[in-house]
């Protein structure tokens, strides 16, 4: 392979000779890939062990086998499609060769026609013999590789990870208002509208036996849910894919357990009002009811303890959810007037139910159920009653700091956003506190108050940059860093359930089950309305794609229904 | 080559090209996947998948659970009949366990060995174990054992006509029939033998079973094909059916149907490992109704080799060893269907 | 006419089976009373040539190439035999067996005594080192596969810049640590799974071969045997033994006469220029850098061995036990829902939960140790590269570099001192 002179005719025609060889070889192996690449297509469409027209046939054949119509159809179907699949399998197969021999010939020839035009080597400038400015570049290559497979080792724990396919990983709605009691859902894909009367995005719909306000709490493929009479205490165990119920167990802890409180509403608060609290590691629920009887069962329906409290003497009937943190199981039990001294909270060894430590309140009767907010210095308890907000430390249960600021029969729980614990009552106002005090922090920690449309029931929802509450009807939306009221809307409704946030949607549902949605900006805006069909007192739980909705009677699992 | 004078925008574009292959290459490298997380090895696709054919018609679903269960005191209870007088007989543990219709236990026997398969018939239940048949009385007492088999068997099933007792030995993937009076294996003719009545099944993990029509039909289930066969009294197959497939019409997987019970009218009821349901199919092959799907077994560990065992009491419910909740599940037809109790759609 | 349709409802209704036996899972479809179903066979096994063919096939091929490459100095010939490679141990013997691949058969023999390894694999993983110690490299010029892939379809090569080719020059290293920590803590054979032209070679493959193939061969087009410099872990073995080689390819057959012609002519960046009459750099500088470089070496060793042992739960679960290990965890604590196909295996087996964490942990305590030095042997490569770059050899003629010359010989026609490139009117002969 000598270098040809450019003057030379033979070496001329040599040139074009392999140049044209090689755009020949360049065009056949491009059409070969062509041909191949629509044959493995069609391969891939017409394999009869998985062709859905076939599968369909064969479907039908199993419902009716005497049907010779159908086996024709079948065979000649097969035939065609097997005809097809082994037709392009053969063209890939030879495909395979002449790709083979085209891109041989295309290289072959491609590299003789260049080496045609070689010229003969000219250098140009004198050789540098930089060693130096060669090693640092080396260096520095080095340096760089080193920084990159650096980087790469590290991302290797991050890219072998496994994802959990269960929803563990996104917070499951596995108490009272979900993840950090927020009533903020992970899951942002749930159906925008419904109809429980219709049928419209309705998995399934079916009655709790037994009457409760607690509402459900959801895990992996379960749904419980608690109901009560003044006899019978139960949890229900749904299946989350078909709605029925797994298992059912009534609970009766004690002797005491007979005892029917007093006072106790029976189609208001109801004996079962407290949300069962799940725990996802250990695979348990926790259940309380009105009577004063508080249960851990495995999610198999198995009792794995169970303690009576002694009879509440709440006057509305206990309502406050238990609250799980670490082992303990927390229990605000309020109860008499401030003056009983009867009030407590109470926490419980979560694996046996003995007590752990008790530390009394100075406040009568309450309904609220308290929250854990993980404050940078540490997670604390938010207690609401009249008139105190106080927090104590999970650990010990002693007492970090109180906020006079409610009055009235207290039911909206406290919520935890943005560093801030904002609390409420009404005929008081809504508060928001700074939860890094000590002692009574009244006058020093509590950044803004408002004193309009204060909920009654309704817990308050915040994304942090904003905050939501509800009162008879009447829904505000206030500033959460001012306490500057944006905007309000009187649905002309009652409502006891608490406000729901999944996505920029907010989920509001009126006691006579009409389902109002809005959107989560500075501005009002309504998204849809829905329908229950029922009355409603229980907020609603999420999970993927899902809500669940307690009504009056039936237990509603909402879900987008494909065409 | 690279002597001639520098052409830099055609070497942009070859860097371009070596550029854009790099990239495309470390993209194919990535995609192959050692850890085989898609499908082979721990996929995660798989995950979903298994999770879709959980998915079933709910309006087939025509039976609700009634609770509670009834509870079987025993660590692993694997075989489960319903005698003659309606009692509930289950074995398990070196015992077998006897339970009146409303679940109380009335009565217990401790035996030489663990019962894995049980069939009662006229006041005599026969139970076996791996290779052993014996013939206890409708107290439980052991009054005679019949001959050995070798130690590849595996009796997985039992089911007693008024001749004979079949024996589905999973091990050697064979029927056996033995005399009831004599407990002498016997071939087609009735001839004594020593050979198996039933030869030719596919049963790759220990999950065969064998039972008895009303009409009389043998009733086998070849799991390696998916089959439930009915035969005549020669054992030859009168008819068969059963096709392999994730559709709720068809049994999953490998080694599908594990079990099988017929219920008073006929129908066959079909109980499948792994994807697990428990289906009511007609005597020719047509899926009737659901009794219950793979969530009424949510909290099984993914532990396969115990499976539950299905008997058809004498009120036609259908009654379910769990061995895991280690209770006797029943399964009623539901009165009338309705959307508002049941699940609508 | 009805009869024969009754007998199709018959069959397709029942199944077919005089004595109870049943030979198919779905009833054959009737295909008259004259058709004789074909007995179903399985195809014969191939006939295998024996490993003694292949050891004989490679003994020449690797002496043709040594004589064509050192001896006859011919650029054709080594060609010529590359192509002949490329068809027979590449198209016919489909990319198996391979030296490259038997680093890993040899490993793993090395650390697991219970692992099989054929006397064909160890033949194949030495042999070829053992004609570099003589001949230099010429088993990556026209007898491997992989090497030859690339030779023939380099069209234009491009230069590439000093510190790329520095930094990709560590990849080899990398990979011959992974893929002997693999092999030896019996995880898996990476080499083999990401060998860019088996799918080529087998004319099939998953698509993700396909295109990593395609990829290559389009890069080898441009860049000068990519995998070869930049991948290869054998590359990496056999360019250490060149260093050490009794004979190698030299561009001139006489003496150098500096003419420079060959400057450019090598596409794989593997001819070192003189610098003896350039003037030394300056010693201070070059001294200052050296004894920089040997401070960092044990730090590199050190942070090598302590990043790859930080990955080493990762790592392992490249081994199958582990990660089914880890997925039986996953499930009893219901982090995830379903069941695997290896997991269902598992629980079928009825073997103790116990017993499999127990075998994981001792893996995962294998791969942990096996990573620790498999960092400091990248640690220890890196150090030497810098080591080596910080120190002034003088080169007195243009040289092919003793690890990184692939003895294509290329370069020999260049070189206006070989004979053959003489014009006849001077008297040469060819």
């Amino acid at each position: 392979m000598a270098y040809a002179a450019p003057d030379n005719k033979w070496s001329a025609a040599w040139r074009q000779a392999t140049l044209g060889t090689a755009v020949v070889a360049g065009a056949f192996t491009l059409f070969v890939t062509i041909v191949m690449a629509r044959s493995w297509r069609i391969n891939a469409e017409s394999n009869p062990t998985n062709h859905p027209e076939l599968a369909a046939l064969r479907d039908k054949l199993a419902v009716d086998s005497t049907s010779g119509k159908i086996v024709d159809e079948i065979r000649e179907k097969d035939l065609l499609l097997r005809r097809e699949f082994f037709r392009t399998w053969r063209i890939l197969d030879t495909g395979a060769w002449l790709l083979l021999v085209g891109a041989g010939v295309f290289a072959g020839s491609a590299a003789l026609a260049i080496s045609a035009r070689k010229k003969p080597p000219m250098p140009a400038a004198p050789p540098g013999g930089d060693d130096l400015r060669a090693g640092l570049l080396g260096r520095m290559g080095i340096g760089a590789a080193a920084i990159a497979l650096t980087l790469a080792a590290l991302a290797i724990p991050i890219l072998t990870r496994e994802v959990s396919t269960r929803s563990q990983a996104k917070g499951l709605w596995s108490g009272f208002r979900g993840p950090g009691s927020s009533g903020i859902s992970p899951y942002t894909n749930v159906p925008l509208t419904f109809d429980g009367v219709e049928g419209v995005n309705i998995a399934w719909k079916v009655v709790v036996p037994l009457k409760g306000q607690s509402s459900p709490s959801v895990w992996d493929n379960r749904v419980f849910i608690t109901g009560a009479n003044k006899k019978t205490r139960e949890v229900y165990c749904f299946d989350a894919l078909s709605g029925r119920i797994t298992w059912r167990k009534s609970i009766t802890a004690g002797p005491g357990s007979t005892k029917v409180p007093k006072g106790v509403m029976e189609d208001d608060t109801t004996y079962a009002a407290p949300t069962p609290v799940i725990d996802t590691e250990n695979k348990r629920i926790y259940v309380m009811f009105a009577n004063g009887d508080v249960a851990c069962l495995d999610v198999f329906g198995k009792i794995v303890w169970q303690v009576h409290l002694g009879t509440p003497d709440n006057f509305y009937g206990h309502a406050a959810s238990p609250v799980l943190w670490k082992n303990s199981l927390f229990i605000q039990l309020d109860q008499g007037s401030a003056d009983d001294k009867l009030s407590a909270l109470i926490a419980l060894n979560a694996d046996t139910g003995k007590e752990l430590w008790r530390t009394p309140r100075p406040v009568g009767s309450s309904w609220p159920t308290p929250i854990i907010a993980p404050v940078a210095s540490g997670d604390q308890i938010i207690t609401c009653a009249n008139p105190f907000v106080i927090s104590y430390n999970p650990a010990d249960g002693k007492e970090l700091w109180r906020v006079d600021c409610l009055d009235g029969d207290g039911g909206p729980s406290p919520i935890y956003a943005a560093g801030m614990v904002f609390a409420t009552n009404v005929s008081s106002k809504i508060a928001a506190i700074r939860p890094d005090g000590k002692g009574d922090v009244t006058k020093t920690h509590v950044q803004w108050t408002f004193d309009e449309d204060l909920p009654d029931t309704c817990s308050p929802l915040s994304d942090g940059k904003l905050v939501w509450m509800m009162s008879e009807g009447e829904f505000s939306c206030l500033d959460a860093k001012t306490g500057k009221r944006l905007w309000h809307k009187d649905f002309e409704a009652s409502f006891y359930s608490s406000p729901a946030m999944a996505g920029d949607r907010i989920y509001l549902i009126s006691r006579k089950g009409k389902v109002y949605v809005v959107g989560t900006g500075r501005e009002l805006k309504e998204l849809s309305r829905a329908v229950l069909g029922e009355g409603c007192d229980t907020s609603p739980a999420f999970a993927e794609g899902r809500m669940y909705i307690r009504g009056k009677t039936h237990l509603y699992c909402i879900e987008e229904q494909g065409q | 080559m690279t002597g001639q004078p520098k052409n830099t925008t055609k070497n942009l574009l070859i860097s371009l090209t070596v550029l854009v292959a790099v990239a495309v290459a470390v993209w194919a490298a990535l995609s192959i996947d050692p850890m085989g997380r898609r499908g082979a090895g721990t996929g995660r696709d798989f995950d979903k998948e298994l999770q879709k054919l959980k998915k079933f018609d709910l309006s087939l679903l025509k039976w609700s659970e009634s609770l509670p269960a009834m509870p079987v005191s025993m660590d692993s209870p694997v075989a489960l009949t319903v005698l003659d007088d309606g009692n509930i007989c289950v074995g398990g543990d070196k015992a077998v366990v006897i339970l009146s219709v409303d679940g109380k236990e009335i009565g217990r026997v401790d035996l030489p060995f663990a019962p894995q398969a049980l069939a009662a018939a006229d006041k005599k239940t026969y139970a076996a174990s791996r290779n052993i048949i014996a013939v206890l009385d409708s107290d439980g007492h052991e009054q005679a054992r019949w001959a050995p088999l070798d130690d590849v068997a595996h009796i997985t099933s039992l089911a007693v006509s008024d001749e004979y007792v079949y024996a589905a030995d999973a091990g050697n993937r064979v029927v056996m029939r033995y005399d009831r009076k004599t407990g002498k294996r016997t071939y087609k003719n009735g001839l004594a033998d020593s050979g198996a009545f039933l030869s030719g099944f596919n049963a790759p993990s220990p999950h065969m079973d064998v039972a008895l029509s009303s009409a009389g039909d043998l009733l086998t289930v070849d799991p390696g094909r998916s089959r439930v066969q009915f035969r005549d009294v020669y054992g030859d197959v009168l008819t068969s059916w059963g096709t392999q497939g994730s559709e709720i019409t068809k049994f999953h997987g490998c080694c599908n149907p594990a079990g099988i019970a017929i219920l008073a009218d006929g129908s066959i009821v079909t109980y499948e490992k792994v994807l697990q349901r428990v289906k009511v199919y007609t005597p020719k092959g047509k899926l009737v109704s659901v009794v219950a799907g793979p969530n009424e077994f949510s909290d099984h560990p993914k532990n396969t080799h115990v499976v539950p065992d299905i008997a058809v009491d004498r009120h036609d419910r259908i009654l379910l060893l769990d061995p895991v909740r280690k209770a006797v599940r029943i399964f009623k037809r539901k009165v009338a269907p309705r959307p508002t109790t049941g699940a609508s759609r | 006419m009805r009869f024969l349709g009754a007998c199709i409802l018959v069959l397709l209704s029942t199944t077919v089976g005089a004595s109870g036996k049943e030979a198919f899972k779905y009833p054959p479809p009737d295909l008259g009373p004259d058709y004789v179903a074909p007995h179903t066979s399985m195809p014969e096994i191939t006939h295998e040539i024996p490993p003694i063919v292949d050891v004989a096939i490679l003994v020449i091929a690797l002496t043709l190439a040594s004589y064509v490459a050192l001896k006859k100095r011919s650029r054709t010939g080594t060609w010529l035999l590359c192509v002949a490679s490329l068809a027979y141990f590449g198209f016919y013997r489909q990319g198996c067996v391979c030296p490259i691949g038997a680093i890993q058969s040899v490993a793993e023999a090395i650390f697991n005594p219970a692992a099989a390894i054929s006397l064909a694999v160890i033949v194949f993983f030495i042999l070829p080192l053992m004609f570099t110690l003589f001949f230099g490299r010429t088993f990556c010029a026209a007898v491997c596969p992989l090497g030859a892939m690339q030779e023939v379809v380099l069209i234009r090569p491009l230069r590439l810049p000093k510190w790329l080719t520095c930094a990709l020059g560590l990849l080899p290293c990398v990979y011959l640590a992974l893929a002997v920590l693999f092999a030896a803590t019996g995880s898996a054979y990476v080499i083999c799974r990401y060998d860019p032209f088996i799918a080529l070679f087998r004319l099939n493959g998953p698509a993700g071969m396909l295109i990593l193939g395609a990829s290559f061969l389009v890069i080898s087009m441009f860049v000068g045997r990519p995998y070869c410099r930049f991948l290869c872990p054998y590359g990496l073995l056999l360019g250490w033994a060149s260093k050490l080689s009794w004979k190698r390819v030299t561009i001139t057959p006489d003496e150098c006469i500096k003419c420079r012609l060959c400057e450019n002519s090598c596409p794989y960046g593997a001819i070192t220029t003189p610098n003896a009459d350039t003037l030394p750099d300056d010693r201070k500088i070059g001294a200052i850098t050296l004894v920089c470089m040997l401070v960092v070496a044990p730090l590199a060793i050190a942070a090598s061995a302590w990043i790859m042992v930080r990955t080493a739960p990762s790592m392992a679960k490249m081994h199958p036990t582990v990660r089914l290990a880890e997925r039986i965890v996953r499930e009893d604590a219901r982090e995830v829902s379903d069941t695997t196909d290896a997991s269902q295996a598992f629980r079928e087996s009825g073997r103790p939960t116990k017993e499999l964490a127990a075998e994981a942990a001792e893996i995962r305590d294998n791969v942990t140790q096996g990573s620790g030095w498999a960092g400091a042997f990248i640690g220890l490569v890196i150090a030497l590269r810098l080591i080596s770059l910080a120190t002034r050899r003088t080169r007195e003629d243009y040289q092919a570099d003793r690890a990184s010359c692939v003895a294509c010989g290329r370069c020999y026609e260049f070189c206006p001192v070989n004979p053959r490139n003489r014009a006849p009117q001077d008297g040469g002969d060819g």
